[in-house]
């Protein structure tokens, strides 16, 4: 069987296992459970959006929170009954958006059209900001994207005419399940692992891997981090949307600093550079996180009892992700993936043609460059 | 005074230095010459503590050099004029020649020895309250040989003094490494002006591609055909 | 005119503490290349630090001071447990622990403290209003800032100037490969960045605390991101610069306060951020800030 042969047949095969998980998820009675799970996917599409956006490329974006924002308050102002939105309680909001009613349809459409809009002008937005930031590297472009989180959460927070700012925007449509999210998730990681193995992708790992010989061989590197970044900023919204379709209320804290370490050390623990390793990485860091939350409150183990702890599930997290980062800083996959799924001899080469180059360069070892750009 | 043994050092996947042996006498000026690219700074910086050698060892009157840092090679009295000058631009002249110092306790001699530093250079006197990054390449390379001695080495090391410098410079840096010479320092020198480095030097190796090809004294090298060729012009 | 005299004295006061802030951030970035985030935490645990002691029985000047010692400490153990051992790994790696290290210590205060703002009382000597003529007063809590940054200021300058080890510590800032050339003990040296930068920043943060009344867990996590854009307006890793951009950024910041209309004051902090961008693609080195930084 070849190799395309035997991935196609595994990929058919994971997703039938998927469709029996969803299945079983389906028949829980538990809402709680079934939270954990709708948000573990959740999470798993803004790990590998992360991955791709800043993984693939190594420019490191900090602001990816704010795309899902931009997703989730697009999706639930649109998705909105009229009711809630009129202009006695959200005067901003152009009309056209205040009187829109698209309650009538079915759940999945209207969240398709909620989440598309997000989706889309998280995108623009990611286009437009990205091309001046795309030059910068390093921890410039990671502050600078930090930069840009903080500017959406002002706007978020002061535009109250149209986004309620600090108070919590509720009564969105309940529109996510287990389904909806999964099936994101597995078009996330589709298109993710494509891009891996497209020219795309190949140079967006070779730039990566060492600019100025990614660059000697030609690759454009703004535009392709520029779509690594829209790309990224694209899914981040989607899982904004369902987000919002999830909790029903949106208030912009929530997309803020904490949960932009939460995305990073979940990609960090599975491997930067890895899918497979974001997918797993947001399955274990949101499931331990929770359980540990659960031991916040305070437990009672019988024979002795643990008081609440609050913050405890974070300085944990915070802990491993030291951790990891001295002892082992490419976290569970590295750069690997499923074995069956590496793009065969396509990194391997774009890696193996740069590492040639840079030798030919020789860089001096002592100093690393410090230059904001390149 | 200086023993190197099979030392091996690697850049990442690259093996820059691949088994050399050499060593350097008390009092004497031994020269490693040879190519852009051929291990030579990595020799010095390896001996200086900089980078890790993967094996071999670096003997400094009988002292294992290998598993220590810079901080203690430089007090055991090895001192590094490096390539490129490196200086501190935003430090004066006196500032950075006092830095050379910087492990010593001795306060009169340190004055002593920064007058002993401008006597040799006047330039450096002259411009001592001056930012170093606003001084001339040729000075800067003053500055940097300054600031070396300031340690009171036992053993100095220069990496390509000549580099980049104007022919007139490059005399009058040799000539201030002669005097060194006479004076009885022990000095490693590498360079890749291959002449004044062999009219200076008592002793030669001659570095290719990571490895030591030939040695012996600076005369008989300077005389050798092969060594005229490729690094004399001749 | 005693409006303008009056934003002057504020715009002198808020970049004041952004000064003493952006001290600690430039100097340890100018030598381990690193980004603390977690810097905002030291100016959070000074306070911190003056309330268990003043709650424990001790004056608080006595309280304020031996803070400062401790968030030192702090300071001294952030770098040996999270920093040393990543010495030489990339600059997003170093970014990255310290959001780690400052969530690490946010959530331990909140652990032990609880997450809600707490009130925080200065002597009573901070507490008053000084009126200097014209209309124009001014409380003596931000005199003290002002003062206080200033001496602290030429403290520092003094220390980096005239005795060895300040000066290895501008060298090894310059130039890490000659520092270690020359001898000077690299580990001392990024020591006492951390024991400056940490003991400045509570500093800041007892007098900031004192200032507002209030002291909250959180409370370091904004200013040091200012402190960071003064860092970036001044000249990346440049000390006067960071001492320059922190008192521009100050007064950038009343002005912005006092000239936009009502109701988009929330927007101030994104102006500033959208501000910090701006500079890193014009001019990334800041206003005194040299483009090279190699040694070559």
């Amino acid at each position: 069987m070849s190799q395309g042969r035997a991935q196609f047949v595994t990929g058919l095969a994971l997703v039938a296992l998927l469709v029996l998980l969803l299945f079983g998820t389906s028949l829980l009675e538990n809402d709680y459970y079934v939270r954990i799970i709708e948000l573990i996917g959740i999470n798993m599409i803004l790990a590998v959006g992360l991955n791709v956006s800043s993984g693939f490329t190594g420019v490191f974006s900090l602001g990816q929170i704010g795309f899902m924002a931009i997703g989730a308050y697009t999706s639930a102002l649109l998705t909105l009954p009229p009711g809630l939105k009129n202009p006695a309680l959200l005067p901003d909001l152009p009309p056209v958006i205040a009187t829109l009613d698209l309650s009538h349809l079915p759940a999945p459409v209207a969240l398709l059209i909620g989440g598309m809009a997000g989706g889309l002008l998280a995108a623009l937005v990611a286009a437009l900001v990205g091309i001046p930031l795309m030059r910068l590297s390093g921890h410039y472009v990671a502050v600078a994207t930090m930069g840009f989180l903080v500017i959406v959460n002002a706007v978020l927070v002061n535009l109250e005419g149209v986004t309620k700012g600090a108070r919590p925007l509720g009564g969105i449509p309940r529109y996510t399940n287990v389904w909806l999210v999964y099936a994101v998730v597995a078009i996330a990681v589709y298109v993710a692992w494509r891009l891996l193995r497209s020219p795309y992708g190949r140079a967006m790992l070779a730039q990566r891997e060492n600019l100025v010989a990614a660059q000697g061989m030609g690759v454009d590197i703004l535009r392709t981090r520029l779509l690594a970044f829209v790309i990224g900023a694209f899914f981040s919204a989607l899982a904004g949307a369902l987000w919002a379709h999830l909790l029903t209320a949106l208030s912009p804290t929530a997309f803020y600093f904490t949960y932009t370490f939460q995305i990073i050390i979940m990609v960090i623990v599975g491997g930067m550079g890895s899918v497979t390793g974001a997918v797993i990485g947001a399955f274990l860091l949101t499931l331990i996180p929770e359980l540990l939350r659960g031991v916040e409150g305070g437990l009672d183990l019988g024979f002795v009892q643990l008081p609440p702890l609050f913050g405890l599930s974070q300085i944990i997290l915070a802990v491993a992700f030291v951790l990891v980062m001295i002892f082992r800083r490419q976290g569970l996959m590295g750069d690997r993936e499923l074995p069956l799924f590496v793009p065969r001899g396509s990194v391997a080469l774009a890696r193996g043609r740069a590492a040639a180059v840079s030798d030919a360069v020789a860089s001096d070892v002592s100093n690393p460059t410090r230059s904001p750009t390149g | 005074m200086l023993q190197v043994q099979d030392l091996s050092v690697y850049y990442g996947g690259i093996q820059a230095l691949k088994g050399i042996s050499l060593e350097v006498r008390q009092g004497e000026l031994l020269a490693i010459i040879g190519a852009n690219g051929a291990g030579k700074t990595t020799t010095l910086r390896t001996i200086s503590g900089i980078l890790r050698p993967r094996s071999g060892s670096i003997r400094f009157d009988g002292k294992e050099l290998t598993k220590l840092s810079p901080y203690d090679i430089v007090g055991l009295g090895i001192a590094h004029s490096p390539e490129g000058r490196q200086v501190f631009s935003g430090l004066t002249v006196a500032e950075n020649l006092r830095l050379g110092a910087v492990q010593r306790r001795d306060p009169a001699e340190i004055d002593a020895d920064l007058e002993r530093v401008y006597t040799l250079f006047p330039r450096l006197k002259e411009r001592s309250t001056q930012k170093a990054g606003t001084l001339s390449g040729g000075e800067q390379q003053m500055l940097a040989i300054g600031r070396a001695l300031m340690a009171r080495p036992r053993l100095l090391l220069l990496d390509e003094p000549s580099l980049g410098l104007a022919p007139l410079m490059v005399d009058r840096i040799f000539e201030v490494i002669a005097r060194l010479k006479e004076e009885g320092s022990t000095i490693l020198l590498v360079e890749q002006n291959a002449h004044m480095a062999l009219e200076v030097a008592d002793r030669a190796y001659v570095m290719e591609t990571g490895r030591i090809k030939l040695s012996g004294p600076a005369a008989e090298l300077a005389a050798n055909a092969d060594v005229e060729r490729a690094y004399l012009g001749g | 005119m005693a409006f303008i005299a009056q934003q002057f004295i504020n715009g002198l006061m808020l970049g004041s503490i952004y000064a003493l802030m952006a001290i600690g951030l430039a100097l340890i970035f100018g030598i381990l290349r690193l980004i603390n985030f977690a810097h905002g935490e030291l100016l959070m645990v000074g306070p911190f630090f003056t309330f268990a002691l003043v709650k424990a029985g001790l004056p608080f000047g006595l309280a304020a001071v031996l803070a400062v010692v401790l968030t030192a400490g702090v300071g001294i153990l952030m770098e040996r447990l999270a920093y040393r051992p990543l010495r030489g790994a990339p600059d997003v790696t170093l970014l990255l622990t310290s959001l780690a290290v400052s969530i690490f210590l946010q959530n331990s205060v909140i652990l032990t403290y609880g997450g809600e703002t707490k009130p925080f009382k200065g002597p009573e000597f901070l507490d008053q209003r000084l009126q200097l003529g014209g209309g124009v007063g001014v409380s003596t809590i931000d005199l003290f800032i002002m003062v206080a940054a200033l001496v602290l200021l030429v403290l520092f300058t003094l220390f980096v100037t005239r005795t060895m080890l300040g000066v290895s510590m501008r060298a090894t800032a310059e130039n890490l490969l000659a520092a270690q050339l020359v001898g000077i003990n690299i580990n001392r040296v990024i020591t006492t960045a951390f024991v400056v930068g940490a003991g400045m920043a509570a500093v800041a943060g007892v007098l900031w605390g004192v200032r507002i009344g209030r002291i909250d867990p959180i409370m370091g996590f904004i200013p040091v991101l200012k402190a960071f854009v003064a860092t970036v307006i001044g000249g990346f890793g440049s000390i006067p610069g960071a001492v320059l951009g922190a008192y521009v950024l100050g007064f950038l910041e009343i002005f912005l306060a006092s000239w936009l209309p009502a109701g988009t004051t929330g927007y101030r902090d994104a102006i500033v951020f959208a501000l910090l961008i701006v500079v890193l693609l014009v001019r990334p080195q800041g206003i005194l800030g040299s483009s090279e930084r190699e040694g070559v």
